[in-house]
């Protein structure tokens, strides 16, 4: 076989088949369960393929893209600030850890309810329940990612007297970056997940309350056709964000 | 042994005539590690050299020299403003080009002094390259002109060519001969090379393990570049060198 068959093969027939295949499993399924609890896949690709020419899904699309950004960047900022300190201190990092490790393991709905008592309803609360979720994994990365620079060249930094800005510019976050770049992805996808479930409850407009709603009116079908739109939607961020900006980290990082 | 090598190195008394002084310095680690009662100058544009077996604590002493380790007794005495270092290992940014590795310590808008530090070495044509791109030994030459390019008062190097091949290794060591000199730099060079010591160096302490101490300090009048040209001075230099850390193995 030649190599850009192969290459074709690996990297977009595979992946088909594999969608091929649950959405075979799905129409399996569909046909010994009551349509009303799991319609086939056609009536919810046709549904999706019909929203996807109306303003409503794309406004809601926006809504929710710009929570889940709102979200990234604050844990992004946050953690990675939090996590500088913490690399500089160890009582800073010994002091937040624990703060961490109750903000990751809190339930969802705890951060949402909270949330919501101190910000109101609207995106307020999706967005704290994004960065609650999304900025330990983003300390985390950053705090192991400063551990593991050579020691030798925060040596060569210290012996050129390197300015605390220059230390930070061109040698902490360039080693800094493909442990973000990797915890980036984990984050955005925590943030993603938080944000539309925050929304259904907190939120009156954007992709969680139109499936919510969806639910409550017995739409069944739109229900599926968000759920189908959510996931493709993560899936386009994932490979046309944050793959091609890890793929230009790595390349960057180690020019040959 | 040659009646000119002289074990006991005359006193140096005017401070202006001493960059450091370091009294009565120990680091300990565990294991019996680390150096002890460190008593040493570091005369003004000099090479003083560093050597002894593995583990006897020559980086440890060379970084407490350098201000990035501090010692549990004793003190250093004297300022040091700008200073060089020339690591085992080049220590340079993979992200950045050979030309950026240098400017980086030296500041954004001395892009000219850095292609000049670079020149100097003989890599002004790959300055433009990352160190992926670059030789072992081309690498080193970017670290040598790194440490050249800030004009250092003092210029630590610590085992900077034992990772070279052999041509890159006399040629990079005739090189920084030279540079320090043309400029007088004051240099501490460590290596267990006595070859490269007495190559290079004007004052040598030896240091024996188990804790660091010191066995012996030699000083030859002659300056290196011309007792390089005596192999025979040279050779009874090395060979000094060499009974004396045989010594400290016994």
């Amino acid at each position: 076989m030649s190599l850009p068959l192969r290459a074709l093969l690996s990297t977009v027939l595979r992946p088909l088949l594999g969608a091929l295949g649950l959405f075979g499993l799905w129409w399996l399924l569909a046909l010994t369960t009551s349509p009303a609890i799991l319609p086939t896949p056609w009536p919810v690709l046709m549904q999706l393929g019909d929203a996807l020419f109306t303003a409503q899904l794309w406004q809601d699309t926006g809504i929710t893209l710009s929570n889940v950004l709102a979200s990234f960047v604050l844990a992004l900022i946050g953690g990675v600030t939090l996590g500088l300190l913490a690399a500089r201190q160890e009582w800073i990092e010994k002091a937040l850890h624990p703060l961490m490790v109750v903000v990751e393991s809190a339930p969802t709905i705890a951060w949402l309810v909270l949330a919501i008592l101190w910000l109101g309803l609207g995106a307020g609360p999706a967005i704290l329940v994004g960065v609650s979720m999304a900025l330990p994994l983003i300390f985390i990365a950053t705090v192991h990612g400063l551990k593991q620079i050579d020691t030798g060249l925060l040596d060569m930094a210290r012996i050129y007297r390197l300015s605390p800005w220059t230390k930070l510019t061109r040698l902490l976050l360039p080693s800094l970056a493909l442990t973000l770049a990797g915890a980036a992805s984990g984050a955005l996808s925590v943030a993603w997940r938080g944000v539309i479930m925050a929304e259904a409850f907190s939120a009156s407009a954007g992709l969680g309350p139109a499936l919510w709603g969806g639910y409550l009116y017995g739409d069944i079908v739109p229900v599926y056709a968000h759920i189908l739109w959510i996931i493709l939607l993560g899936l386009l961020l994932e490979y046309l964000v944050i793959h091609p900006i890890r793929r230009l980290i790595h390349a960057r990082l180690h020019q040959r | 042994m040659h009646d000119c090598i002289n074990a006991n190195p005359p006193a140096l008394s005017a401070d202006n005539d001493v960059l450091l002084r370091l009294h009565g310095v120990s680091r300990h680690f565990t294991g019996g590690a680390g150096v002890v009662d460190i008593h040493l100058t570091l005369p003004v544009g000099q090479t003083l050299g560093i050597c002894g077996v593995s583990g006897c604590g020559k980086s440890t002493l060379l970084r407490l020299i350098a201000g990035l380790d501090l010692p549990d007794e004793g003190e250093i005495v004297g300022s040091v403003g700008r200073l060089g270092m020339v690591f085992q290992e080049p220590q340079l940014l993979p992200w950045l080009s050979a030309r950026d590795n240098v400017q980086l310590v030296l500041g954004a808008e001395q892009s000219d002094k850095a292609l000049a530090a670079l020149r100097e070495v003989g890599l002004e044509q790959a300055a433009g390259r990352y160190p992926a791109q670059l030789s072992g030994g081309m690498r080193q030459r970017v670290g040598i002109a790194r440490a050249l390019a800030v004009e250092p008062e003092l210029l630590l190097m610590d085992e900077p060519f034992a990772s070279l091949d052999y041509f890159n290794r006399v040629e990079l060591l005739e090189l920084v001969r030279e540079r320090i000199h043309e400029r007088g730099i004051t240099a501490v060079f460590v290596s267990h090379d006595v070859r490269e010591i007495a190559r290079l160096c004007d004052r040598v302490i030896v240091l024996g393990s188990q804790p660091g101490r010191i066995l012996e300090h030699l000083h030859d009048p002659l300056p290196p570049l011309e007792r390089d040209a005596r192999p025979g001075r040279r050779a009874a230099f090395e060979e000094r060198l060499l009974q004396s850390i045989r010594a400290g193995m016994l």
